[in-house]
């Protein structure tokens, strides 16, 4: 338990952005573990894989109780109207230098988390198991039922939201 | 656009491609290619950007330290919730069916009503059984269970038992010894032979006032030889004359 106790607890964070909502799905995630365990078959795939199935199911559920969809829209018509905003000029320049010094401090860290918890849920999920669960796309695909190719699609519109989504509040911050 | 095609790649290929690009799986020709229409076309370069963009800031989130009491929880939950709703549900339940839960499944048959009753017969059988010889369940609580007691208790049992074992024996054998000591005076003292004829003359006597009952057979324990008993049925003889 104390193996996957950590990789649970960020996985859940980092799609809810509350630790207390992280902390109880968590313990929702090992009690469901607890009871279904007899059911877990090795050959339908390596434990981790179910492991972050049934935290994803749990994940769903949540996100549809806390009905956070509503701010997930209101995001993508914020995305849109900032998408008319900044010239594709600007966006094509690297900030990868002005983003890495920023990333340095903490309050930069909230803001990607931020940004993070606002992206549309099926692409969150994607980006998480990607890059900071470090799974691999086939190990994805299984987890979210969806195609392989899906899976790369949704990551990389995720990450672009994400950049995009930072590069206007970067914007924000500097207007005032 | 996307149909269009610039540097052999259509702009469809180049977003399918876009993951691999950045996990840096590609082969050397086809990342070339991928460059080259990313550089070219004004659509896909800026795609190519942000996906980096994104990539790095995402990786850059440090992890996040669960809250300490959170392993804890976990096990006092996975420990605790089922033995609170069996609680729960236990105390639902009639005593007869808890006691049945308690058992093993295979016990679970002898609750039946007919096991049931010849348990019940038997524990009032033993329950009397044992008021009778004057044992006291409360007594139970205050014995010792250890097996050093318990080994203790049986030697000091097994020796009680034995005492008076003996003690019943050697009494015996002193009464038979003073059984056989008054045989033996009974014996000595007996009168001689030769005063047979008073005691003949006594019987005679005495015979017309019983009725003609036989005396003879209120010796029989005191003095069993065979001439008492000859000298008995001679007077019967004469009696019946």
């Amino acid at each position: 338990m104390r193996v996957y106790n950590r990789r649970i607890y960020n996985l859940c964070y980092r799609f809810t952005n509350s630790p207390d909502d992280a902390q109880d799905l968590t313990q929702e995630v090992f009690i469901r573990l607890y009871r279904t365990m007899g059911s877990y078959n090795l050959e339908k795939g390596a434990f981790t894989t179910w492991l972050t199935t049934l935290t994803r199911n749990l994940l769903v559920d949540h996100f549809r109780r806390s009905k956070q969809d509503r701010v997930t829209d209101s995001m993508d018509a914020g995305l849109r109207d900032e998408d008319d905003s900044i010239s594709l000029g600007d966006r094509i320049e690297d900030p990868r230098p002005n983003q890495d010094d920023r990333l340095a401090s903490k309050e930069t860290q909230k803001m990607v988390q931020l940004a993070l918890a606002r992206i549309s849920p099926d692409l969150r999920e994607a980006v998480i198991l990607r890059d900071l669960q470090d799974m691999d796309y086939k190990e994805i695909a299984v987890v979210l039922r969806v195609p392989e190719g899906t899976v790369k699609s949704r990551i990389n519109r995720g990450r672009m939201e994400l950049a995009r989504l930072l590069s206007r509040n970067k914007k924000q911050a500097s207007n005032e | 656009m996307n149909k269009e095609a610039k540097n052999r790649m259509e702009c469809s290929e180049f977003e399918a491609l876009l993951a691999e690009a950045l996990d840096d799986t590609l082969t050397a020709e086809k990342r070339q290619v991928f460059d080259a229409h990313g550089q070219s076309c004004e659509v896909c370069g800026p795609l190519y950007a942000e996906a980096w963009e994104g990539l790095l800031l995402i990786q850059k989130l440090a992890e996040v330290e669960p809250p300490k009491n959170l392993v804890h929880n976990i096990l006092a939950a996975t420990s605790g919730k089922d033995a609170v709703a069996t609680k729960a549900e236990v105390e639902k339940l009639g005593w007869l069916e808890r006691l049945g839960r308690s058992l093993r499944p295979q016990m679970a048959g002898l609750l039946h009503s007919r096991f049931a009753a010849s348990f019940a017969m038997a524990f009032f059988s033993l329950s009397i059984t044992l008021t009778l010889a004057g044992v006291k369940i409360s007594d139970i609580k205050n014995v010792d269970f250890h097996p050093t007691a318990l080994r203790k208790s049986a030697v000091l049992s097994f020796t009680q038992v034995e005492a008076k074992v003996t003690s019943y024996y050697e009494n015996l054998r002193l009464v038979y010894q003073v059984q056989a000591k008054v045989r033996e005076l009974k014996k000595n003292t007996a009168p001689a032979p030769g005063t047979g004829n008073e005691n003949r003359q006594q019987n005679r006597k005495s015979v017309p006032q019983d009725g003609g009952r036989p005396k003879q057979y209120e010796n029989y324990s005191q003095e069993r030889d065979g001439s008492l008993m000859a000298e008995t049925y001679t007077r019967h003889e004469g009696a019946q004359i």
